[in-house]
């Protein structure tokens, strides 16, 4: 992580989705709202990246279309896009979106976070990497990766 | 600086160049600047001394204005080629020597001639723009403008086959028709510079709007409404023929436009009332009577009434329909409709003097009859299937009553003063002269507790027409009013009428001015509410009491009476009823929330602006006692407590922190939901305003909040969560110990039903995490 050089230094910057509008429905006691693909797409939105002080919807990282939920059957599936093929900071990213989702989702949800298919180098390792619970586990028992997912999770936006 | 620099005229020399050069500058705000400065040089100096850096200047200006870089330079840069154009208008030509006007259009018209022939849309617009402004300049100006550019943009629609391309064009043509605005109507007798191009411009006009592409549609509806707009332009017959034009696109909903269509009439309404009646009313009046278009053309025939003459055209059409409507919806939406032209009609007093002496009469007259119609023993008898059966109905009669109030709360003194004497008779002595088809079939006593309850809820009318007018109004007869309101109220047994005199004796008694009258009224009504409250009477009596007495306090407390403070002790008094305790701490809420009918303020009541917290600051250490208290008492105190927090301003709240603080443990454990919203409510201000007094607490207030993320009431886990969120605030140390507790309940509120406790419960969660963790 320590790097003097920025892989990536002047990124393109893509608009912010307007935040989603309450509707009487969701301000109706007896409605039940169903967990949705927005609604998740809302949590992985305002992560930060860990090299810019941009948000991964800013870099087009995290797309709404590319969140699928499915509450009925308790499944989330997130994929993402690294700004360039040999992002190193993959790993980090998708570990960040991993540990926002375990904390922010019921913990019936079973959560795939992944890379989108032809969008890097080393897809398959990445992908293998955060699906793996015990290495997700010893990496967040390491203080200092710890830290740096925390300032990626912290509230920004 | 501006005012310096052209104070002497020997300057000038100096100050051009100085300005050209700004004006090639890269900032845009200095650019800006330059040409403000300009616009005053153009109007202090002669085209004389401005002669000789002309040309540069008007290069200058030409780049600014066709290749605009900042919106702001753009506007600057019109407004000084019109005031350059205005002065070259008025130089004194020498002999022999050029027109310095002639020169200066030729060369900017010869610079836009490209872009009006073959350039794109943007550029198109710039141009347009350009021209326009020195349009305004003078008539000359115009006429010159006009005959360059109109024919070719003409000439250029019929030729284009794009319909984004022609529309553009359409809008350069309302442009430039635009600026011969203030050249029509002050040279009276000379052509409008317009003339020559008028049937051109209508043909166009005619084409588009009888185009297939909507947008196409508008553009030309937008046309058309500026041709007809700008005074003396279009012939007689021109006129009619753009009105029946419009008319046709009104009716007609398939076409996308009628909205268009009839804001385009609106803005007609003031200048060609006439046509539009003609040619424009007939057609939407007849589809009233067709069920599936009556709703669009109502909305139509509502917003055309600009004009008195109108109103009188649209009003009794829409009187007719809404006395013979077969069902509630439909008299709802009509009054609706009705109650838009009031308040579109609120600047105009002829209309609103119409409004007042027909559409109120009308309204009362058709009210009144359908009561007696079947008021007493009739009743029940054969009135099925009859229209008027439905003006019966409670949501009818409120609608109406809303009608109603808007037109008296609007209406003028001097109409209103001849009314009320006709309008007290007929309520208080049944005489019906005042109605437009005069006698009455049965007697007709609406203030009489006897009487039958289809003519005892009219009391609403009354209360809309007297409870909204100008507090300067004197109402007649004021005493023997409202002695029979106050009978009525406390002894008729239909709810509906109980409340509608209620608050019509709130709003008298909010009113009227300070004096021996109003003193004796209300102690009378004292001693009646006594009689009335006695635990001796029957429920249903003493709860009407109960609402005459919340009316009243509400109409006292909001001018600052000094009886107030005795009213509501009486209401304080009533918290520790067994039968009226629940009502009498819901009915705090009613004192501290704004009315939108009666004693509201567009019903012109005496409301002073502080009133909720004088409210609390006299009475909250009278409820805190009873919220010490035991039993019923207790949990009413608090109920009507939490109206009164939850109405007060964040600032008043935070002064009052430190007496509230040590309640809102024994608060949040109670059970009553109103309770714990404010208590929560109260605690979240606590946190974010002054949280080192509850530091030490932390654990309490922790056990009574995780209950509450599972309340039943949603706005009762928001604020739970949410001060959940904004307790780590507080030292770590002081939480982690109550970490794995407060993230497990922040867990099972991650699944709530209601995404919007979800949201707090995430960040509350996400918060917790960070607690004491590196990076935080």
């Amino acid at each position: 992580l320590a790097r003097t050089m920025l892989e990536n230094a002047s990124p393109l910057v893509f608009q912010r989705a307007k935040e989603r509008d309450v509707t009487p429905e969701e301000e109706d006691d007896l409605v039940s709202d169903p967990i949705d693909d927005r609604e998740v797409f809302d949590l992985v939105r305002c992560i930060n990246d860990p090299e810019h002080p941009l948000t991964l919807e800013q870099l087009n990282v995290v797309e709404e279309l590319r969140v699928q939920v499915n509450d009925a059957e308790s499944k989330v599936d997130v994929a993402f896009t690294p700004t360039i093929p040999h992002c190193s900071m993959a790993t980090l990213i998708g570990l960040s979106i991993r540990v926002k989702l375990l904390r922010a989702l019921p913990a019936r949800f079973k959560v795939d976070v992944h890379i989108t298919p032809g969008t890097h180098a080393s897809e398959h390792a990445v992908n293998k990497q955060l699906a793996d619970k015990e290495r997700v586990a010893a990496a967040l028992e390491n203080s200092h990766l710890l830290q740096v997912v925390n300032q990626c999770l912290s509230p920004s936006c | 600086m501006n005012l310096v620099k052209i104070c002497f005229y020997f300057i000038l020399q100096f100050v051009l160049p100085l300005l050209l050069e700004k004006l090639d500058s890269e900032m845009q705000s200095s650019k800006r600047d330059a040409l403000e400065t300009l616009t005053v040089c153009c109007a202090t100096y002669g085209a004389n001394e401005l002669q000789d850096s002309l040309s540069d200047v008007v290069t200058s200006l030409r780049r600014e204005v066709l290749e605009p870089v900042s919106e702001a330079v753009e506007m600057a840069a019109l407004d000084t080629i019109k005031a350059l154009a205005l002065t070259l208008a008025r130089s004194v030509m020498p002999p022999g020597g050029r027109d310095l006007l002639y020169m200066f259009l030729e060369d900017m018209v010869a610079e836009c001639m490209p872009t009006l022939t073959t350039g794109e849309a943007k550029c198109l617009l710039s141009a347009s723009l350009l021209l326009q402004a020195m349009g305004k300049a003078c008539c000359r100006a115009c006429v010159h403008v006009l005959t360059a550019s109109v024919p070719i943009l003409v000439k250029r629609f019929n030729d284009s086959k794009q319909a984004v391309e022609r529309c553009t064009l359409i809008d350069a043509l309302r442009n430039l028709s635009l600026c011969c605005q203030g050249f029509t109507e002050d040279q009276e007798g000379e052509e409008s510079p317009l003339h020559h191009h008028i049937d051109t411009l209508l043909e166009l006009a005619g084409a588009a709007v009888s185009d297939t592409h909507s947008q196409l549609r508008q553009a030309g509806i937008a046309l058309l409404i500026a041709l007809a707009s700008l005074p003396g332009v279009l012939s007689g017959e021109q006129l009619r023929l753009a009105v029946c034009h419009l008319s046709q696109l009104i009716q007609d909903p398939v076409s996308q436009c009628s909205v268009s269509a009839v804001d385009g009439c609106a803005a007609l309404a003031s200048l060609h009332s006439t046509l539009l009646i003609r040619h424009c009313l007939p057609p939407l009046t007849a589809q009233l009577h067709k069920d599936a278009e009556c709703q669009l053309a109502m909305k139509s025939l509502a917003r055309l009434c600009l004009h008195p003459d109108i109103v009188r055209h649209v009003v009794p059409e829409l009187l007719d329909h809404l006395c013979t409507a077969t069902t509630v919806a439909d008299v709802v939406v009509t009054c609706g409709h009705l109650h838009d032209i009031v308040s579109q009609s609120k600047q105009c007093p002829e209309s609103l003097s119409y409004l007042y002496s027909t559409l109120l009469l009308r309204l009362l007259s058709h009210a009144v009859h359908t009561a007696t119609a079947y008021g007493g023993d009739r009743v029940s008898d054969d009135s099925d299937g009859d229209a008027s059966i439905i003006w019966h109905d409670s949501t009818v009669i409120g609608a109406v009553s809303r009608l109603l109030a808007a037109i008296s709360s609007f209406a003028e003194a001097k109409y209103v003063e001849v009314l009320l004497p006709g309008l007290l008779s007929l309520f208080l002595d049944g005489d019906g002269k005042l109605l437009a088809n005069g006698m009455l079939e049965c007697p007709f006593q609406p203030l009489q507790p006897n009487s039958p309850w289809q003519q005892t809820q009219l009391t609403a009318l009354l209360a809309a027409c007297i409870g909204c007018l100008q507090r300067k109004v004197a109402v007649p007869e004021w005493e023997r009013l409202l002695s029979y309101l106050v009978k009525l109220t406390l002894t008729s047994e239909h709810t509906p009428t109980v409340t509608s005199g209620a608050t019509c004796i709130a709003a008298l008694v909010n009113k009227e001015p300070p004096g021996p009258r109003l003193d004796v009224l209300l102690k009378d009504i004292l001693k009646n509410l006594d009689e009335n409250l006695s635990v001796d009477r029957q429920h249903g009596c003493r709860l009407h009491a109960l609402k005459l007495l919340l009316w009243v306090t509400k109409a006292v407390v909001l001018r600052y009476h000094l009886t107030a403070p005795e009213f509501v002790n009486k209401l304080l008094l009533l918290l520790g009823d067994t039968e009226l305790g629940v009502d009498a701490a819901d009915g705090f809420h009613l004192l501290v929330t704004e009315s939108s009918f009666l004693l509201g303020p567009a019903a012109n009541a005496d409301i002073r602006l502080l009133y909720r917290q004088r409210l609390y600051t006299e009475h909250a250490a009278c409820l805190l006692i009873g919220a010490n208290a035991d039993g019923d008492r207790r949990s009413n105190s608090l109920q009507a407590l939490a109206h009164l927090l939850a109405a007060l301003p964040r600032q008043a709240l935070v002064a009052e922190l430190p007496t509230l603080s040590p309640h809102l443990l024994s608060w949040m454990a109670e059970p009553h939901v109103a309770v714990q919203a404010a208590a929560v409510a109260l605690l979240l201000v606590a946190l974010e305003h002054s949280p080192k007094p509850l530091e030490p607490q932390v654990a309490s207030f922790l056990t009574c909040l995780l209950p509450l993320t599972r309340s039943p009431s949603m706005s009762v886990r928001i604020a739970a969560l949410k001060c959940l969120a904004a307790i780590t605030c507080f030292p770590p140390y002081l939480l982690l110990p109550h970490w794995m507790i407060v993230q497990h309940a922040l867990a099972a509120a991650l699944d709530d039903k209601k995404r919007l406790v979800r949201r707090e419960a995430i960040e509350a969660r996400g918060r917790w995490f960070l607690l004491g963790s590196p990076g935080r």
